[in-house]
């Protein structure tokens, strides 16, 4: 089966049994503890309702009414700053759900915002994030430098080293200043802060909800917004450093399948090409030794590689390079440019009167290639 | 200043604009709302308190107890059913927040499961989304075929037109299903679909809490979670198909960067006696140039590969010189792709434009030939670099 789809095979099964051992998991932790307090929680509450003698409708009425108005109680949630606290957590998924659009139209907006804002949000961090760990690489190596070592190449560990403590120390500092503005421990803090920084966002704890913090504290709630934000950054760079290279993986596979197909089919046909352009060559030489014919050939690479083959023609031919360079061969990848000056050189350096350093160049090619198989699977940074 | 920094700050300043944007519509469209509805509800908490005579206090009490109890009113929540659902939202990053883990062991494994569970999922869906797009491909190709087009290519504007289509279907079926199931309006069951499908998962509407459907209606739990995750599939591949590109872009520039910076270093060094040996031979070729035709047949190129770069496999061909025959020299530098470059090379003289030193052929208009052969490519190749084949 193709790499790709035993891969993905693989991660749905990884997934499915991750889930299921999860599941056993919390409830082995939080069952009993769920049923004791749900037992607790409904005798208190038949000892209130009988206290104060409410009936059993009033006794929803007050439901209904506790529910609906436990946003209220954290504070003004709509106003501008809440409004914004709401859309960050709206555009960067955290979605505490500690206010929700109540109104159809805030339904219907929150939705239209989120498509737009949700890709945009996504290639931001990770485009801050890549431009971070730039500047992690270039100071560490500048670092390493100072030190004196002897290598100053920053490794894929150093950098992983540099991310995770990172992380760690943003999710510290936020757990310290939270802890300090809402009163929470050290550890719910903590909890809170890696909650929102993964964008799970539970909602049980949630900052700028006591004391009407957002309208109050001005300064307070700069913080939090600051810090969602530079949180999500570092999480993301992290990311970007040790995930996203993952998550492209089934497309270069597909890519450099379609390139082996291609160069296949190409090369079957430039091979007779080339076979039937060397007889014809040789035997004119012999006889002319007027034209010489020669090949080599640019093909453009797409995206991730940015390769040129040149396609140069005969002299004097009218032939442009546009004609040559017909869409399917921008798809030529790796394996279509090393394939290629495999079968060409060989086909000229039969032709060629000085033959030492094309055959000083052909093994360098078919090294070339190993290195190229090498090179395409180890991702620099 | 370099492309990715700029590319960074554009989409910095783009995202807090865009914040400043939503919340200044949020407020105009909720507060007012939030203003009457709080009016309202306190009007009929002082009822309630003045009809049982309970004093703040008391209230509060009772305020507490019941929000405490919220969740076990909706079912029992960590059984196995509850704790799939529970794990479900945690490594899909939705976290309804409808249950969550009221145990610190609870919470310490949350953060655990959620360290190892989410980077694999991510890396899964993107994974089987792939798969997706790719098939889908194929079977368009196919149905192109079929019907006799013409072009039977698949182009972007056709996949992304399907992803759209099957974005909005898989909106629209758990919209039907879910109105019915927890007796939500249509609108409001889509509004629930889409907060959770793009993850944000508020929690103002969970499905599962009615009834105790976790534990009584199994059918029902399992096409939710089926739901859920196709649902987030579908969703992944439009993500993969659209977005994913754009995440990496600046890692790919950065790349061409390190590979024209080693370049021109590796030239430096090595090309010192290749350059010179080039630049010697205009003043022969020019003269030869002219007399030209003859000479062009005893011309000899070859190609030579000067080296390969780690990701992107470059060839750069260097012909030689065979006895006294020029012979064109293409070393180009940074053929890839800085902007200043291909202006440059548009409006200068090929010979000598930044680094593509191209001696004289006999054959002028073999040169004139490489040069545009040059230029088209690299045309082509700053126009098909942004377009991201499928």
């Amino acid at each position: 089966m193709k790499r790709q789809n035993v891969r993905t095979l693989s991660l749905i099964v990884c997934t499915f049994t991750y889930l299921l051992v999860g599941a056993a998991v919390f409830d082995a932790l939080e069952s009993d503890f769920e049923m004791r307090e749900k037992e607790q929680l409904e005798a208190e509450e038949k000892r209130l309702q009988g206290k104060y003698n409410i009936s059993e409708d009033d006794y929803k009425k007050l439901e209904t009414i506790i529910m609906e108005a436990e946003p209220h109680r954290a504070g003004v949630q709509w106003k501008f700053a809440g409004s914004f606290y709401f859309a960050i957590t709206v555009i960067t998924t955290i979605g505490y759900g500690h206010a929700a659009p109540g109104t159809d139209a805030g339904k219907a907006f929150c939705m239209f915002y989120a498509v737009l804002g949700i890709p945009l949000t996504l290639v931001m961090f990770q485009s801050l994030g890549e431009r971070m760990n730039t500047f992690v690489k270039y100071m560490l190596k500048r670092i390493k430098k100072c030190c004196g070592m002897r290598i100053t190449e920053v490794s894929m560990e150093n950098m992983v080293t540099v991310g995770f403590f990172s992380c760690m120390g943003t999710l510290c500092i936020g757990a310290a200043a939270f802890s300090h503005y809402e009163d929470w421990s050290f550890f719910q803090s903590y909890y809170y802060c890696f909650i929102t920084l993964t964008t799970i966002g539970f909602g049980d704890f949630v900052a700028l909800q006591k004391n009407k913090a957002l309208q109050r504290k001005p300064l307070y709630v700069a913080f939090s917004f600051m810090y969602i934000l530079v949180g999500l950054t570092v999480i993301g760079a992290f990311l970007n450093l040790v995930v996203l290279r993952f998550l492209t993986m089934n497309s270069e596979d597909e890519r450099r399948d379609a390139e082996e197909r291609a160069s296949l089919a190409g090369n079957r046909s430039s091979m007779i090409i080339h076979i039937q352009e060397d007889t014809l060559q040789r035997s004119r030489r012999r006889r002319e030794q007027q034209q010489q014919h020669y090949k080599s050939e640019v093909t453009d690479l797409q995206s991730i590689c940015s390769c040129m083959h040149y396609h140069s023609h005969e002299f004097g031919s009218s032939n442009s390079f546009g004609s040559q360079l017909s869409p399917h061969q921008y798809h030529h990848y790796h394996s279509t440019v090393s394939y290629r000056i495999e079968e060409i050189s060989p086909s000229t350096l039969k032709n060629s009167i000085l033959p030492s350093p094309i055959s000083s160049v052909s093994p360098g090619l078919h090294s070339f290639t190993e290195n190229l198989r090498l090179m395409r699977r180890r991702k620099s940074i | 200043m370099k492309r990715q920094n700029i590319r960074t700050l554009v989409l910095i300043i783009c995202t807090f604009t865009y914040l400043l944007v939503g919340a200044a519509v949020f407020d105009a469209l909720e507060s007012k709302m939030e203003i009457t509805q709080k009016k309202v509800l306190d009007d009929r908490k002082r009822e309630l308190m003045d009809k049982y005579n309970l004093s703040k206090g008391n209230f509060d009490e009772l305020e507490r107890v019941v929000l405490q109890l919220k969740p076990h009113k909706a079912g029992v929540q960590w059984r196995f059913a509850g704790s799939f659902y529970f794990a479900i939202t945690v490594i899909t990053t939705i976290g309804y927040g409808h249950a969550a883990p009221s145990t610190d062991g609870g919470k310490v494994f949350c953060m655990f499961y959620a360290l190892l569970g989410i980077p694999l999922t991510l890396v899964m869906f993107q994974s089987l989304g792939e798969r997706i797009n790719t098939f889908v491909k194929y079977l368009l190709h196919r149905l192109k075929k079929c019907l006799g087009l013409r072009n039977t290519e698949v182009s972007m504007a056709n996949m992304v037109c399907i992803g759209l289509i099957s974005c909005m279907s898989t909106l629209c079926v758990g919209a039907a299903a879910f109105s019915r199931y927890e007796d939500w309006s249509f609108f409001h069951a889509y509004y629930y679909c889409f907060i959770t499908l793009t993850t944000i998962g508020f929690g103002d509407y969970v499905a599962l809490q009615k009834d105790n459907a976790l534990q009584t209606n199994p059918q029902y739990v399992a096409f939710s979670f089926m739901y859920i995750l196709t649902g987030l599939t579908v969703i992944g591949a439009f993500l993969n198909l659209v977005v994913l590109r754009f995440m990496t872009m600046n890692a790919e520039d950065e790349r061409r960067d390190a590979e024209q910076r080693t370049l021109l270093s590796r030239n430096r060094q090595t090309g010192g006696a290749g350059t010179n040996h080039c630049m010697s031979d205009p003043p022969s070729s020019s003269t030869a140039g002219h007399g030209g035709r003859s000479g062009k047949g005893l011309c000899n190129v070859y190609a030579e590969v000067l080296h390969f770069q780690s990701m992107c496999s470059c060839l750069w061909y260097k012909s030689q010189e065979k006895m006294r025959y020029s012979i064109p020299m293409i070393i180009s530098h940074d053929l890839s792709t800085s902007d200043t470059y291909m202006e440059h090379s548009e409006t200068s003289d090929a010979l000598h434009s930044n680094g593509c030193v191209c001696s004289a052929l006999q054959e002028h208009s073999a040169t004139s030939l490489v040069y545009t052969g040059l230029l088209s490519p690299a045309h082509y190749q700053r126009l098909s670099k942004r377009r991201s084949s499928i």
